[in-house]
């Protein structure tokens, strides 16, 4: 990984629902917000503090966007996407507290490791899962409400 | 501008037509010229004189190819001579009306030309006859022109670009960032302690100041980068080209210092310093007008902080915190509206084969999100009240529990986790009363208190107090996680627990990793020492069981056993429980114990390897050589060539074994050769062969073990168990 590559928030990550948008844009400047600091402190305390906020920003993110999915009715229209997307979420969420659960124990994280997978992660999600669910919905909402 | 005397060869130019028509041109301020159809000169009033005199001598018959001299448009671009309008109109014969030239005359003058030409045609055949060319000089307009531009675009006082123009630098700059991934860095700076200069000192101190300030700014950024000054005392930057925020925290500090020296006017020593606000582009992914109020909010940040001193605006921050308040409250409402619920995990006593109790584990029935575990959403309020009000709704729910479990006969220990910020609180103990009242002492003696993160213990004197008081009550304290965390021993001696809690984290790598084996092994002798009953949390094998026992820890919890269950499913599970025998083939005669010996082989090679891995990356002599190189005296041999080893020797990978390890030992020398050889190379290379002969030892144990396992197929430990 370069020393340094922040993610640029472009239009290609754009899924057409304002709300899903705004958090995105957040967690892309959370990632970056990491990616500055972690290369001047990456004592546990710091990635301590760092996965807090990205384990609670993503979960108020997830509901945002899961609720949208029940509101429109996401698995009856594409039962296995809608699952996809919920397993992604769950993962997420698993990976940042087996962080938390490793600098418990002493294993500190790299931050080449945090990052690409917040990276990956993150720009995997949004364009290939998001996208989708983005899709779907500004379908739903152009053509009445339900 | 030269004086109109002089007037070369005008005389000698004759015009065609009448003598007053000449007086006429004579005397015009626009330099005006005749040119034949051949393009020669047939006449030149003295204002051309004026204008190109120094250049060109205005000969009559001076061909207009000869007519030539440095010109510019007034984007700066030289003009070629054949498109001068001059050979322009005797070329392509059509009038060519005002156009903008920049001259510059031998002498250097420079002059801006209004030019303008028109084809000459003749009177009666309608011929094409010549053109007449004129030009005015326009450059006194020009200037002030110019002039009223940089009073757009720049600051009178300062000379630095002003709002207007920083807007642009900002956006191409921004742009710009795009292609390069470079951050930039956008900062507003105000100077601190410059009002009371302008009051005391008066305008022209002040001003003085300002144009130092803004030539020391200039001086301390890079050629590419931007200053404007944007109010009175205010600037603000775009700094690009950084690679990382050292990068950003170096050119700022250099700001900062530069500024803080201080400023020599005429007869006085003035000093200010500057608070500047930053934010980060593209960290910062706002559009720009948002970028600068990022960095005004910095900005004041940075003041309030003490001044003299910048400050960098988080992005996310106020998000952030929007989305934690948020969280916060659904929280607190999910509490009120049972969204919460306990599951429960049996702990075994695997010595006597016991179910002794449960832990409870507090499970979030998210009405979006499903259920959620506590690593989920403890972390989001473990540092505010609502963890004691969670807290207090565990106890009451677990109390509960034990209660019903008690009338139906199940004598099961509820175990409850606390965090240490409700034992802080002074009305701990109170509140306990409060819940525990009416309950039998018999049920409140089924309750234990687990502090989790007791690294976050502060106050130990009130949290000791709170656990005599527990204890006082019949309520059994444990302290969660232990071996996290870095004060525990201070704890463990001042508070007054009775149990300590292995963590998971330890006992899932103690198979595998020294170190770890060596804490849930200092945990256990702890315990003993200080007469504490111990528990191992996180135990999933047969293997961590029997590692367990040996080491002395029999009450243990995990996967191994069970997971966490619904209240309603732990009585039928205590009633279906049946301890599995080989739990205790540790203790057992052979051949059943031959598993056990097998594993503690495997698992003293481990650490040997381990010693032995570490010393070689240590300077100095590697630690005990002696141990570390004589098969014979290694433990792993003496385990080997003992009397116990005897019963697989009629196994056929018994004499394989014997082989690859004389050949971990052997390149265990290697190592230690290598060591001493100082070379990093070699080192790293017998580290490698060592690793491999060592993995397949390993892997030859594990082959015999499992071959153990099968000749007694009622007993094979199959290493998980549900
Ligand atoms: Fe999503």
């Amino acid at each position: 990984m370069a020393d340094y590559e922040p993610l640029v928030w472009s239009e290609n990550f754009v899924t057409g629902v304002p709300e899903i948008d705004e958090q995105h844009r957040i967690l892309v400047n959370t990632l970056n917000e990491a990616n500055v600091r972690l290369a001047e402190n990456s004592s546990p305390e710091f990635l301590e503090q760092i996965t807090r906020d990205l384990l609670s920003y993503a979960l108020y993110h997830f509901e945002t966007e899961e609720a949208l999915m029940q509101e429109y009715a996401y698995n009856d229209q594409s039962a296995e996407e809608a699952d996809r997307h919920l397993r992604e979420h769950r993962g997420f969420s698993a990976k940042v507290v087996a962080v938390r659960e490793g600098l418990k124990g002493g294993i500190l994280i790299t931050r080449e490791d945090l990052l690409s997978f917040l990276n990956n992660w993150l720009v995997n999600h949004i364009l290939n899962t998001d996208k989708k669910l983005g899709a779907f919905i500004v379908q739903k909402r152009a053509g009445g409400p339900g | 501008m030269s004086s109109p005397n002089i007037l070369p060869s005008v005389a000698s130019l004759p015009l065609e037509g009448d003598r007053r028509l000449r007086d006429i041109l004579d005397s015009l301020d626009a330099a005006v010229q005749c040119w034949d159809a051949q393009g020669s000169l047939t006449y030149a009033n003295p204002a051309s004189a004026v204008l190109f005199g120094s250049t060109v001598p205005l000969v009559p018959g001076l061909a207009v190819a000869d007519f030539t001299f440095d010109a510019m448009l007034p984007d700066g671009r030289k003009i070629a001579p054949e498109k001068l309008p001059f050979a322009r109109v005797l070329c392509e014969r059509v009038p060519i009306a005002e156009e903008i030239l920049r001259i510059i005359g031998r002498d250097g003058e420079e002059r801006w030309l209004r030019c303008s030409a028109r084809p000459l045609l003749d009177e009666t055949s309608g011929d094409f006859a010549g053109a007449v060319t004129t030009q005015t000089d326009v450059s006194g307009l020009v200037e002030q022109e110019q002039r009223l531009r940089q009073m757009a675009h720049y600051d009178a006082l300062t000379h630095l670009p002003n709002r207007v123009l920083f807007a642009d630098r900002l956006s191409q700059a921004l742009a710009r960032c795009q292609r390069t991934h470079e951050l930039i860095a956008v900062c507003l700076l105000d100077l601190d302690g410059f009002k009371p200069v302008n009051d005391r000192l008066g305008h022209k101190a002040g001003d003085q100041v300002l144009r130092e300030v803004a030539q020391r700014l200039n001086e301390s950024v890079r050629g590419d980068d931007t200053v404007a000054r944007v109010g009175g005392d205010e600037f603000a930057m775009v700094l690009g080209g950084m690679k990382s925020l050292q990068d950003c925290d170096n050119s700022l500090q250099r700001i900062l210092d530069c500024l803080a020296r201080p400023y020599f006017l005429a007869d006085q020593i003035v000093s200010v310093s500057a608070s500047i606000g930053v934010t980060l582009y593209p960290n910062d992914g706002s559009e720009q007008d948002i970028l600068l109020r990022h960095a005004d909010q910095a900005m004041y940040k940075a003041k309030e902080a003490g001044k003299n001193r910048y400050m960098l605006f988080d992005p996310g921050h106020e998000q952030r915190v929007r989305a934690t308040h948020s969280m916060l409250s659904k929280i607190e409402k999910s509490i009120s509206a049972n969204q919460f619920c306990l599951f429960y995990q049996p702990m075994i006593d695997c010595r006597r084969g016991r179910v002794v109790g449960a832990e409870a584990l507090v499970r979030w029935q998210h009405p979006v999100l499903g259920l959620m575990a506590p690593s989920e959403f403890l972390p989001l309020i473990e540092q505010d009240d609502l963890i004691v009000v969670l807290g207090d709704w565990v106890l009451r729910d677990g109390l509960a529990q034990a209660a019903e479990w008690s009338l139906m006969g199940l004598d099961l220990r509820v175990s409850v986790n606390i965090s240490a910020r409700q034992l802080h609180r002074r009305d701990f103990v109170e509140k306990l009363r409060a819940i525990t009242d009416g309950y039998p002492p018999e049920v409140i003696r089924k309750i234990e208190i687990e502090i989790v993160e007791t690294a976050a213990l502060e106050d130990v004197n009130t949290v000791s107090d709170s656990i005599r008081e527990c204890r006082a009550m019949g309520i059994s304290v444990a302290l969660d996680d232990f071996g996290t965390g870095f004060s525990s021993l201070v704890h463990l001696k001042r508070l007054q627990a009775n149990v300590l809690k292995i963590d998971q984290i330890f006992v899932r790598g103690m198979l595998d990793d020294s170190e770890d084996l060596a804490i849930v092994s200092g945990v256990i002798g702890l315990a003993a020492a200080f007469k504490h009953e111990v528990v191992a949390e996180g135990v999933e094998t047969i293997d961590h069981i029997l590692m367990l026992r040996e080491l002395g820890c029999d009450i243990m919890q995990g996967y191994g056993f069970a997971r966490p269950m619904p209240a309603d499913r732990i009585p039928h599970w205590v009633e279906s429980f049946r301890p599995d025998p080989l739990w205790n083939i540790a203790e057992s005669s052979r051949p059943n114990r031959d598993y056990f010996e097998l594993l503690l082989a495997e698992t003293n090679h481990r650490a040997w390897l381990d010693q032995m891995l570490l010393s070689s990356r240590l300077p100095g002599k590697m630690a005990d050589p002696e141990a570390c190189l004589g098969h014979e005296q290694c433990r792993f041999s003496r385990w080997y060539d003992s009397e116990a080893a005897m019963h697989f020797r009629h196994l056929p990978c018994f004499d394989e074994i014997d082989a690859v390890h004389r050949c971990v030992h052997r390149k265990a020398v290697d190592l230690v050769r290598a060591h001493e050889s100082g070379n990093l190379a070699l080192v790293e290379l017998a580290e490698n062969d060592i690793n491999e002969a060592s993995s397949e030892l390993v892997r030859l144990l594990r082959q015999l073990r499992l071959t153990i396992a099968a000749e007694k197929p009622e007993e094979a430990p199959d290493g998980q168990k549900t």
